[in-house]
Parts: structure tokens; sequence; C-alpha cells
């Protein structure tokens, strides 16, 4: 290509507003309620009676939006005092002072009605000390479906870092108190850092505790790392895309048998999650999700050996959302799930190790949290 | 001034379907005025900064893009098909906006008699440089969360309500063009 025709290609591929830089002589924050306008305004890196490109506006907007404190932030010009003069509006959405996680199925099973294995209950709130740091204090029903955990209720305090490794990063340690049958042992560490990779790609390292029970003690200590590649197009109803994720764990477990000798088992594997959405229309959704694992656990004590060991689900759901899909303010969706679980856990003597399951659901997400209630058959 | 321009687009309902035509083999689709009516659109486009539009289908994209400039008064738009060629001009009004925006824009190209096209709009703040610009923005909006979409900890809890639920907005039409 002749570099006159070159120079003209390049002029028109260029976008129509690259070179408009608009002069900002103020700044105004609005719709602010606990946060300080000045963090708002630092944290845009924006200074008035400076010009800025879209580029420049674009990136400070993702800088706010990444605060913890902010749940949206957008932007918006005036005119200014003098042509060509512009006020900078940002508008801010602060992020609740309260959360919370309300996620119960309940199934119908032969003389029983039983929850679903996957529940999950937390009530929260939270307390932002500064730009990036944030306390919370939670009440958590620990529901989980591993083999090396098992289920407890738990008072938990924790700090949040974030803006970590130039804002890739976030870091969080956490205090629990075993709540009902608690033993001597009073507070029990926890830790997650979660750090963006790539755009696409994250790695999220926690470590976790628990150790309850004062006639039959059960104790345990895990560690994992989870390396995830997410193409999905949104945080909490993609409704196309693909996630993938694969952790390394390691698991101590200490159990009490009825006749009090301690049984202690190693666990280390590998533990994977895969998910792929199709959207069928605007509101239609369907997913094929996967969970599984493969570990060998190694024990000593009451019996002593070493085995290997297998979990997983696989999942197909239907989701529709009840109204318009982009409203920011809140979601509601009906769910329709059939899942094949086969689950190999020490203690859970209401459930079976094997289930199919067929529930429907109904969700329910605002900006405080999130409900989702159902009803199904599991045979 | 937008907001008395933007305010005689009708209050918002689901967006219409777009129409597509076939020239020679070249497939054009018209976008529904009813697209600049929705909140969220509308919300952007009075925010005198560039609203930028990404047509895809499977195989290509076109774009579009709309500013108001505040002390001009009249609209900037830029419109770059599934080809490249780009279109650019200014635009005095409101209507003679939903003129131009149904004015139809090349998006593929067409092999037989007929071919189904699922057509996805996606609206983003400010310009999008390019396809990869867009995908960028797409990718980063949602931070550093854990990607773990089923996991139930307190982390995901405290980090999802920090989370916008609804960073973008974007429509998705399964279509057919025929000759």
């Amino acid at each position: 290509m002749r570099a006159p025709a070159l120079l003209l290609f390049l002029a028109l591929a260029l976008p129509a507003q690259a070179e408009e830089r608009f002069l900002i002589e103020r700044i105004d924050v609005v719709h602010l309620v606990h946060a300080s306008a000045d963090v708002i305004r630092a944290e845009s890196r924006l200074r008035e009676g400076e010009k800025y490109d879209e580029s420049e506006l674009r990136d400070a907007n993702n800088r706010i939006k990444r605060l913890p404190f902010v749940l949206d932030a957008a932007f918006r010009l005036e005119r200014g005092s003098v042509r060509d003069a512009y006020v900078l509006v940002i508008a801010v959405n602060e992020t609740k002072p309260f959360f919370y996680l309300f996620d119960s199925v309940f199934y119908h099973r032969k003389r029983l009605v039983e929850i679903d294995t996957e529940d999950a209950l937390l009530l929260g709130g939270r307390w932002f000390a500064g730009r990036r740091d944030v306390f919370h204090l939670a009440a958590i029903a620990h529901h989980p479906v591993r083999p090396f955990e098992t289920d407890y209720s738990s008072l938990q305090a924790g700090y949040t870092r974030y803006g970590l490794l130039g804002d890739r990063a976030f870091a969080t340690l956490t205090v629990d108190r075993v709540l009902g049958d608690t033993n001597e042992v009073k507070l029990l560490p926890g830790a997650v850092a979660g750090i963006s990779l790539a755009p696409k790609r994250t790695l999220t390292l926690s470590y976790s505790t628990y150790d309850f029970g004062k006639f039959l003690r059960r104790a345990g200590r895990i560690f994992e790392a989870r390396f995830a590649h997410n193409t999905t197009n949104h945080p909490f109803f993609p409704s196309e895309g693909t996630l993938l994720s694969i952790a390394p764990v390691v698991a101590r477990t200490d159990t009490e048998a009825p006749n009090h000798v301690m049984s202690h088992a190693l666990d280390a594997g590998i533990d994977m999650h895969a998910a792929e959405y199709w959207p069928l229309t605007q509101r239609t959704t369907l997913a094929a999700v996967g969970d599984g694992g493969v570990l060998r656990i190694v024990t000593h004590g009451d019996t002593t050996g070493a085995r290997v060991a297998g979990y997983g689900s696989a999942m197909l759901r239907l989701s529709r959302a009840l109204h318009d899909p982009n409203d920011s303010e809140f979601q509601n969706r009906v769910e329709l799930s059939l899942r094949a679980a086969s689950r190999r856990r020490d203690l859970s003597p209401l459930r079976r190790d094997t289930s199919m399951q067929l529930n429907a659901a109904w969700v329910h997400r605002n900006a405080w949290g999130l409900v989702r209630l159902g009803l199904g058959y599991a045979w | 001034m937008v907001s008395a321009l933007l305010a005689l687009l009708l209050a918002a309902a689901p967006p219409d379907r777009p129409a597509l035509t076939v020239a020679g083999d070249r497939v054009l689709v018209a976008l529904p005025p009813s697209i600049l009516k929705q909140k969220e659109v509308r919300a952007r486009l009075d925010s005198a900064l560039t609203t930028t539009f990404i047509v895809k289908t499977k195989d290509s994209n076109a774009r579009i893009e709309i500013r108001y400039d505040l002390w001009d008064e009249v609209y900037r738009v830029k419109r770059v098909d599934a080809e490249g060629r780009v279109a650019q001009q200014q635009i005095a009004n409101a209507a003679q906006l939903e003129a131009w925006w149904r004015t139809p824009v090349e998006i593929a190209r067409l092999a037989g008699d007929r071919a189904a096209l699922d057509l996805e709009l996606v609206v983003l703040p400010f310009s999008a440089a390019d396809e990869s610009d867009a995908r960028q923005w797409l990718s980063k909006s949602g931070g550093t969360r854990d990607p773990s979409i089923d996991s139930k900890s307190v982390i995901d809890a405290l980090i999802g309500t920090t989370l916008s639920a609804r960073p973008i907005v974007s429509y998705r039409w399964s279509l057919e063009a025929r000759r």
C-alpha cells in the first residue's frame, strides 16, 4: 500500500473521538452516602484543569468501579463555565453495608424431606475502613460437599485488603468461632488470596480450618490453589461462555470415633469445575455444569491404609430471566435443574452417596445478596 | 438539551427485532430505533460521552459510535461496517439521529439463497477503538472476583456484592437472511 493511501486508511480506522480531548474544569461526585468524594476523585487520578481523552476517562471509570465500596460508577459531562470546558459528573452507587445469601432447595424423597446438599446460608455486615480496607462480620452455615469437608456453623470476622499487586489482587484473613457443638478450640484461622493473572484467568489460594465436637471431635485443615479460566459474559448469571477451574488440594482431617480413638487422614488430589453456557433466547440460557475430584487418602489411627476416592456431579440447568436481563438493579429468574451427584462423605447419615435430583427454583439477586429457593424430587 | 431530545423518545419497551435485507451477496441490518429508547442506552447517550454499539455475528462485526457534543449541540456519529468501511458525520437533532440509525449497515456476506444469523448487539460506554478493545472491556468488567460462580463462600458473597449486577447492555436475536 502506498504511503498516502496508508495514511488515509489509518485516519479512517481511528475512532472518531480519538483526537477529542475534554478540558475538565471541575469534578463533581454525586449520590455518595458513606464514602468521601475525595476518595473517588483521588482514585480517578484525574485532575481538574487538565485535558483527557475518552480512553483516559474510561480507565478512570474502571479504577473507581474496582473500589470495593463502589457497586457502579457512571461518568457524564456537563457544560463548563466557558466554551469547550466541561464538568465531569461521577455518579456513584455505593455497596450496601449488609450482605446475605440464602440458597436452599428442599427435596422430597421417600419418607424424608431433605435440604439440597449444596445449600448455603450466610448473613453479614461490612465496614470500609479506608480506600482498600474492609472488615466483615458474618454468620455462616457451612454446607460443603467434598469428602474432606464437613457441616458446621460459625461466626466469622475478617479483614480484606483490595488493590494489591497493582490492583490485580486481594487478600482476606478470617477467624471463625464455631457455633453450637464447640470444643476447647476458640478461634479458627483462614485466609484467601485472589490474583488476576490475565483478564480471563485468576489464581485463588485459600486456607481454611474447622475444629468442633465436644464428645466426638472433628477437625480439618484445607489448602487449595485454584486456577480458573473464565470467558463467561456475566459474573452471576452468564448466558454464554466457558468456566474452567482446577485446584490441587491438600487436606488433613482428624476424626474421633465413638470409641474415642482419633483417626487421621491426609487427602491430596485435584478438584475441578467446568461449566458451559449457551443462550437459547434473549432471556433463556442452557448450562451444563460439572464438578468433581480425585483424592488419595492416607489414614492412620483407628484404621490405617491408603485408598483413592472420587466424587462429582453433573448438571443441566435451564434458566430464564423473568424481566429485562439488562436491569442493573435486580434480577429475578427461574431455573430448572437436573443433577446426578455422587458424593463420598464420611459423616452424612441423612444423605445418600449417589442420587438423581430434579428441582425448580426461583432466584432473586440485588445489591444486598442472593436468595434461591427451590423444590425438587430426588431418587 | 440532551435530556429534552431524548425525552422525545418514548418510554422504554423491549426493543423490536432488527430487519435484514440482502443486496447482492451483502447482508444489511437495520437496527430498530427502540434500542435508543432503552433506559440504559438513554443514560449512556445522555452522558455526552461516546456510546459504542457493537453488532456481532459469528464471523463479523460492525460498530456504531454516537456522541452528543454539548457545545456544538450536534450528534457526532460514526459507523464501521463488516468490511471496515468507515462513515462519520454530524447530526443536528434526535429525529435525524433516528433516521440515520435506521440506515442499514453491512454485517455479513450471503453464500447461498438464505442463511440463519445469530445477531448480538453489545452497548458499551466510551469509544471502542476496535473489537479487541471491546472484548477487553467485557472481560475486565468481572474484576478480581473468584470466578467459581457456583462457590458459595462468605468471600464470594462479600466480593460478589461489590460488583455491578450488570456491567453492560446486550441484545441477541436469531434472524434469517433471504435473497
